[in-house]
C-alpha cells in the first residue's frame, strides 16, 4: 500500500510544507521578531511572513518597498515549493491512468 | 482431504505439517503488532490539538462570555468592562464582501471548467492556478491587497480586507464547485441537450440546481476559512475601536475591526481586562468555524 501511494504522500508532504512556509499569525505571535541570524535555535528569530505581519502596518515609504521585496521572495519559494508538490501530485495521477 | 493424501502418498513417514499457528512473539507479527499500535496512537494523537484548544478555550473564554462582550465597543487602555461588538461586524461584513466577490466568479469560473471547455488550455492553466493558489501563504493576499486597494484609495477600509479575503477564497470556490458540477450524471445533461436546450439552459437548469449542494459546502468551507483569517486584515482592514456605522452614516471606507486581528492585538497587551476578551473573541470565532464547518457536512451529507 505504501510504495503505491508514497508519490501522493510525498506530494502532500511538500504541499504541506509550502503551507507551512507561509505560515503567518503563529508564528508571528511566537518567533520573538529579532532580525538576527544566530546558530541557536532556541534564540528569537524571524520568518518571511512574520517579518511582513509585525513591521507592515508601521512601515514608511522606503520600508514599505522593503517589505514589498521580502514579499516577492515569500512568493517565489512558497510558489516553487507547491508547483513542486502539485507536479509530484498530477505526475503520480497520471502514470497511474496509464497502468 | 488433499493434505492427509500427501501425506500417506509421501514416501517418508516423516513428513509433517509445519506450525499454522503464528506465534505472537514471532519477529514479524511483533513488528506488525507494534507499527499497529503506532498507527492507532498517530490517529489518536491527531485529535488531541482540537480538544485541547477547545477546552482551554472554552474554560478561558467561557469566563468571560455575556451579553455585553458580544456588543460593547473594544475598551481602551485601563478601561474596565467592554465587548467586541464591533469586530463581529467587520467580520461579518467584510467575509461577506469577499463573498460578494469570489463566489460568483468562482461558480463561473467552474463552469466553465466543468461544462465548457474542460479540457482546453485556458482549463489546464486555470486548475493548476487554482491549485497552487491554495497554497499561497494569507500574508501575501494581503500585502496584494495592499498594494492595489490600500495604496490607490489612500485609506485602510473593510473593502480591502475583502478583497484580500475573496483572493483566498476564490480557488476553493472554483476547485469544490468544479469536483460537484462533474458529479452530474452525463444522462441528465445529455437529456437536456436532446430536449433542445442551449448549453447555458443546460447549465442553469440542470447542471447548478443537481450540483448546488455541493457548491454551497464549498462555499461555507471557503467562508469558514476567510473568518479565521488575520494575516490578510493586518494591514487592509487594520483595526478600530469604533462601529462602521458612525452619526447614522454607513462608511466602509474606513478601518474595520475583525474578530481575527481584535484577538491578535488584544492578546499581546499587557492588561487583563483585553487578554479575557481576546479568550472570549478567540471562543466566537471558533464556534462560528465549528458551526460553518458543522452545516457543510449536514448539507453535503444530505444530498449525497
Amino acid at each position: 500500500m505504501l510504495p503505491t501511494a508514497a508519490n501522493g504522500i510525498f506530494g502532500a508532504l511538500v504541499l504541506g510544507l509550502g503551507r507551512a512556509l507561509g505560515e503567518t499569525m503563529a508564528l508571528a505571535m511566537l518567533v520573538g521578531n529579532s532580525n538576527q541570524i544566530t546558530l541557536s535555535l532556541f534564540s528569537p528569530a524571524n520568518t518571511l511572513a512574520a517579518l511582513l505581519a509585525l513591521n507592515f502596518p508601521e512601515a514608511g515609504v522606503k520600508e514599505t518597498q522593503v517589505l514589498m521585496y521580502a514579499a516577492v521572495m515569500l512568493l517565489i519559494i512558497t510558489l516553487v515549493v507547491n508547483v513542486i508538490g502539485q507536479a509530484i501530485i498530477t505526475f503520480s495521477g497520471s502514470q497511474r491512468g496509464q497502468k | 482431504m488433499n493434505q492427509a493424501r500427501a501425506t500417506r502418498n509421501s514416501t517418508a513417514d516423516t513428513f509433517v505439517l509445519p506450525d499454522l499457528k503464528r506465534s505472537m512473539w514471532d519477529r514479524r507479527s511483533l513488528k506488525s503488532g507494534i507499527l499497529n499500535v503506532g498507527t492507532w496512537a498517530a490517529a489518536i494523537l491527531a485529535c488531541i490539538p482540537l480538544f485541547s484548544v477547545l477546552i482551554m478555550l472554552i474554560i478561558r473564554g467561557g469566563a468571560r462570555m455575556s451579553l455585553s462582550a458580544l456588543t460593547e465597543l473594544p475598551p481602551t487602555a485601563f478601561e474596565l468592562g467592554g465587548g467586541f461588538g464591533n469586530a463581529i461586524v467587520g467580520t461579518v461584513v467584510m467575509v461577506g464582501i469577499a463573498s460578494l466577490i469570489s463566489v460568483p466568479l468562482g461558480i463561473m469560473a467552474a463552469v466553465f471548467l466543468a461544462e465548457f471547455g474542460p479540457d482546453s488550455m485556458i482549463a489546464e492553466v486555470t486548475r493548476f492556478c487554482a491549485k497552487t493558489l491554495t497554497g499561497l501563504p494569507s500574508i501575501l493576499a494581503g500585502v496584494f491587497a495592499y498594494a492595489a486597494v490600500v495604496m490607490t484609495t489612500g485609506t485602510y477600509s473593510a473593502p480591502a480586507g475583502g478583497i484580500a479575503l475573496a483572493l483566498l477564497m476564490v480557488p476553493t470556490v472554483i476547485l469544490t464547485a468544479e469536483e460537484s458540477m462533474k458529479m452530474v450524471p452525463r444522462i441528465m445533461k445529455e437529456a437536456a441537450v436532446g430536449m433542445g436546450c442551449t448549453k447555458t439552459q443546460v447549465v442553469w437548469k440542470v447542471v447548478l440546481p443537481t450540483a448546488m449542494p455541493g457548491v454551497i459546502t464549498g462555499v461555507i468551507l471557503a467562508v469558514a476559512r476567510a473568518a479565521g483569517e488575520t494575516a490578510p486584515l493586518l494591514f487592509t482592514a487594520l483595526f478600530s475601536n469604533y462601529w462602521l456605522i458612525q452619526a447614522g452614516k454607513l462608511d466602509v471606507m474606513q478601518p474595520t475591526a475583525s474578530l481575527a486581528v481584535l484577538i491578535y492585538n488584544f492578546s499581546g497587551m499587557p492588561f487583563e481586562n483585553q487578554i479575557e476578551l481576546a479568550w472570549a473573541a478567540s471562543l466566537v470565532l471558533v464556534f462560528i468555524v465549528l458551526l460553518l464547518n458543522l452545516v457543510s457536512r449536514a448539507i453535503s451529507q444530505r444530498h449525497s
